[in-house]
């Protein structure tokens, strides 16, 4: 990634890509540019959906939210496709096992939804229940 | 409000960017976006002093926002100038100068600042990956956080992967075929509001112009935001970078009216109603825009998905474009861009239902001919059938071939008749393009017949010395295979010898290592190897049963010669190797598996017409067969079904329960369907670890007696794989039609608590033998001996049967056909199942 271009003596822009955001980045692109390549980006593979992450990547993670949504905003402009993933996964487990009064404090949501229409939705939601 | 000292134009970009975060302007999204720049265009909310959600000091009847508007903000040029750490210390202490109730609001102020809903801020397919990672209970959570976030979280392609992560598979000709006819349907919707459009060319270039402000505008707060956020850490002098901190919460409510408000200044004369009824009815909602649909957008969709929900549509005031919610109820169809969409949340929770409709045992059952018309039914005892979703068709001993209307259960037309025999095994192919039913009969003969009409297209005589025990038919090839011991192969179409397929391996026609005139590219050598002499392990070891027809001459009967071209119907192979009766075959591909009396089960090639590979395991003969392409599945009078790996050639799982001859198998990758001559069906189900579990026996008797029987609810609120509950003795009820069975199981304290069950009078469903755990060959040759085979009263031996994600379906020595529904009479299942495929 980074580093197939680090000989090229240009200047490379990278607009809407602020510093701060840059160096943490890179700082990812460093330490793992020892990865071996993604094994054929197979949807079928990535469809198993496993939102594990490796604990440096956890701790790299953990970031403010304003960071951490620059940081995946950045991966997906730069087209680093395991940090999008990082980044993505990082976010989905913190909606994982919240209510969704839980996910509404999380990311700040305005519950828009009127008590009736919430409690309504609540038990169609339960069809997923094992029954 | 008087105090707005900005002009109105400025306003667009938030609006404009918020609707690209919501998806609503496709290009957008894939343009990187920092928050920081939504962060800085939002400063012009604290200006407007429109609504904000947050009012501090009610109480107290100070006007905030005149406070904050009055007061001049501007922090002091000395303390701008100080670094981060320094700033930080200082309000700090500012702040603790202040009373609790104020850091209270304080706290309110700053949470959206570190919580962020990032679904209102992030192009739609990043928004869409975050979720991708959820399982359902945690993305249905998601989808009652908000209007916004449930749009999302029902999202089809989501629930398409949750979908196919289940195992499931899907009819996706069906569901292509359905989508389609929902365009068509819509088209006509489209086309009314092309005639809106056209009307309202006026508009659009006031529009166009409006757009064009607003991309200057978005770029302009862009690179301010740019220049605002990266130098706000160390140059931050701007009041831009504080006031964009203050006043970024409020974006959803207020912005809006904001908005509105001064959009309506400056676009006098814009029918904002008219943008609001085009945007309904175009499908277009926020936060479900073109990007992630626009892949059944038409050019013209494309322009209206650009132009009218644009810059006009922020204008609107939030309650007058709002989209309708979605319905609570998950329906058949969820609105997309354009057309409707088949709503995968809804294929899922119906999909989910079935499947626990199978592992609970709840079905209803239903049977052919339908009962207030049972002279339409077979005289005799039925040994084959097959159904479509559309047709059931069944082969009798009474001689006669009956096709089913699915929906009505009643005959279609008369009843085909034209062998002199039983008619044993058949297949059709309804759709237009083949239209073909052919069957084998115990008159040794093969008749093909025109599907829709019931007609007689040939009559292969003498297809076979003896009855034709079971056929498969591909677009190319027909695979007979008979008591004979031979396997037949037969071109369905005319070949010339230029043809791909042109059988030049084929020793019927072209004899053993002559050499073929005319052949193009194949060296003779190729053919001159008699397969059956040195392949055939039972052929070899001496059973006397080696190819009957090399010394009588048989082949010497058949055409050979020079190449020609072969009439449709003409035996291109005769795949010799078998020491007994051919019972079943599958066909695929070009392999051919077949199985045999000889206990043997080989696989062929088709085109080379020489036998691959030999399976060795069952210790009896085999009844039938199938063949996937890469596992076979087998039943035999060993009592067992056993799985093959078609590579490998090793026994993967012996599956035994039955009590007698298994006598007809299915299998997908989850679940085995088998029926034997004990009269009962049994259902077979992988657990997680891959161990296949023997899970419900539904006794093919019982349905019969019990026609219109309620929905039937498990009796035991057991789990398969739960051996210790499942070991309860359970007492039967009278003419129950199904039993839950014993997951099988091997251990002492099961072997204990079965014995026990064992003394139960009309005790008749458990076998007590566990089941030889798989790879190990030494166990899996022992035969269930523990019970001696009851004898069969002769009226239930199941024949065959088929199964699919929503029935079974099964034909027996009974003359009706019985059927398992385990919609169980649920609406949405049986509504959404016509897009479900397989038996998993």
């Amino acid at each position: 990634m980074l580093e197939d271009v680090g000989e090229v003596t240009e200047a490379i822009p990278i607009p809407n890509v602020n510093e701060n955001v840059l160096k943490k980045v890179i700082e990812w692109c460093e330490h793992h540019k020892g990865d071996p390549p993604a094994q054929a980006d197979d949807d079928s593979d990535s469809r198993k959906k496993s939102s594990d992450i490796d604990e440096w990547d956890q701790k790299f993670m953990q970031v403010d939210q304003e960071m951490l949504f620059e940081i995946i905003l950045a991966a997906n402009y730069l087209d680093i496709k395991p940090l999008l993933d990082v980044g993505c996964k990082t976010v989905a487990n913190m909606i994982k096992g919240k209510s969704p009064e839980e996910i509404r404090k999380t990311f700040n949501i305005q519950n828009d939804f009127t008590p009736d229409e919430e409690e309504q939705i609540r038990r169609e939601n339960e069809w997923a229940e094992d029954r | 409000m008087a105090s707005n000292s900005t002009p109105s134009p400025p306003h667009l970009p938030t609006q404009e960017l918020k609707n690209a975060a919501a998806g609503v302007v496709s290009e957008r999204a894939s343009l990187p976006r920092p928050l920081r720049s939504s962060q800085s265009f939002r400063l012009d909310e604290g200006y407007s002093g429109e609504e904000t959600p947050i009012v501090y000091d009610e109480a107290s009847g100070q006007d905030l926002r005149a406070v904050r508007e009055g007061v001049d903000f501007k922090i002091p040029p000395w303390m701008a100038g100080l670094n981060d750490a320094l700033r930080e210390e200082y309000a700090y202490k500012l702040i603790r100068t202040l009373p609790t109730s104020r850091i209270a609001s304080l706290v309110d102020r700053l949470v959206p600042i570190l919580y962020l809903d990032f679904v209102q801020m992030l192009p739609p397919e990043l928004s869409l990956q975050i979720l991708s990672y959820l399982p359902v209970r945690s993305l249905l959570n998601a989808s009652l956080a908000s209007r916004t976030w449930r749009r999302f979280a029902l999202e089809p392609r989501l629930w398409k992967d949750l979908y196919e992560v289940q195992g499931w598979r899907s009819n996706d000709a069906e569901i292509l075929k359905f989508e389609n006819q929902l365009r068509e349907r819509s088209g006509d919707d489209m086309r009314q509001q092309m005639e809106v459009k056209r009307k309202a060319e006026d508009q659009k270039d006031e529009e166009k112009n409006l757009r064009d402000i607003a991309r200057r505008n978005s770029e302009r707060f862009r690179n301010s935001a740019e220049r605002s956020g990266v130098g706000r850490s160390s140059s931050s002098n701007s009041p831009v970078a504080m006031d964009t901190t203050q006043e970024w919460p409020s974006q959803t409510t207020s912005s809006t009216e904001v908005d509105m408000n001064s959009i309506t200044q400056s676009t006098e004369g814009l029918d904002m109603s008219f943008y609001s009824s085009v945007s309904h009815n175009s499908g277009l909602r926020p936060g479900q825009g073109a990007s992630f649909v626009s892949d059944s957008a038409t050019p013209d969709d494309e322009e209206i998905s650009s132009v009218y929900p644009g810059a006009p549509k922020l204008s609107i005031p939030q309650a007058a474009y709002q989209e309708p919610p979605l319905p609570i109820e998950p329906t058949l169809t969820i609105p997309g861009y354009g057309s409707p969409r088949v709503n995968w949340e809804f294929l899922f929770k119906y999909r989910k239902r079935l499947e626990d409709n199978w592992i609970h045992n709840r079905y209803s059952t239903f049977q052919i001919p339908h009962p207030d018309f049972p002279d339409e039914g077979h005289a005799e005892c039925i040994y084959t059938i097959q159904y479509s979703p559309n047709y059931l068709v069944s082969g009798s001993r009474d001689r006669s071939v009956r096709i089913w209307d699915m929906e009505t259960r009643r005959l279609r037309g008369e009843p085909l008749v034209g062998h002199s025999g039983s008619v044993l095994c058949l297949q059709f192919d309804e759709s237009p393009d083949e239209d073909i039913l052919i069957t084998g009969s115990s008159d040794d003969s093969v008749i093909i017949w025109k599907f829709s009409t019931g007609e007689i297209i040939r009559t292969i005589e003498k297809a076979h010395q003896e009855s034709v025990l079971n056929l498969k038919f591909s677009k190319k090839w027909l695979v007979t295979c008979s008591k004979d011991k031979l396997i037949k192969v037969w071109n369905r179409q005319q070949l010339e010898t230029t043809d791909e397929d042109y059988p030049w391996n084929s020793k019927l026609l072209f004899g053993n290592g002559q050499e073929v005139r005319g052949h193009p590219h194949h060296p003779g050598s190729l053919r001159a190897q008699a397969a059956w002499a040195v392949q055939d392990p039972a052929a070899s070891s001496g059973s006397g049963l080696r190819n009957p027809y090399v010394s009588s001459g048989f082949t010497g009967a058949l055409p050979r010669g020079p190449a020609k071209t072969l009439p449709p119907y003409t035996p291109v192979q005769v795949l010799i190797g078998h020491a007994a009766a051919v019972n079943a075959i599958q066909l695929h591909g070009d392999h051919i598996a077949s199985a045999s009396g000889d206990r043997l089960i080989k696989l062929w090639n088709l085109k080379a017409g020489t036998c691959e590979k030999t399976y060795v395991g069952h210790t009896k003969g085999i009844a039938c067969i199938q063949f996937d392409g890469h596992t076979i599945v087998s039943g035999s009078s060993d009592q067992t079904i056993r799985v093959f790996d078609g590579r490998t050639q090793a026994e993967i799982a012996t599956l035994s329960g039955h009590r007698a001859l298994v006598r007809t198998v299915q299998a997908t990758e989850n679940r085995i369907v088998s029926g034997s001559y004990d009269e009962t069906v049994r259902i077979w189900r992988k657990d997680i670890d891959g161990q296949w579990t023997d899970s419900h026996v539904l006794r093919q008797g019982g349905p019969e007696t019990h026609h219109h029987r309620p929905i039937h609810h498990a009796m035991h609120p057991m789990m398969p794989g739960n051996p210790q509950q499942s070991a309860m003795p359970q007492t039967p009820i009278p003419q129950a039609a199904v039993q839950m069975h014993q997951v099988h199981t091997v251990g002492p304290a099961l072997a204990g608590a079965v014995a026990a069950a064992q003394l139960l009078p009309n005790h008749h469903n458990h076998h007590h033998q566990p089941p030889p755990p798989p790879q190990a060959p030494a166990q899996q040759q022992q035969i269930p001996t523990a019970h001696p085979i009851p004898t069969a009263s002769g009226t239930h031996r199941v024949f065959k049967l088929q199964f699919d994600a929503r029935w079974i379906i099964c034909c027996s020595q009974d003359s009706k056909i019985i059927g398992w529904d385990y919609a169980a009479g649920d609406q949405g299942i049986i509504e959404a199942s016509r897009f479900f495929k397989g038996g998993n």
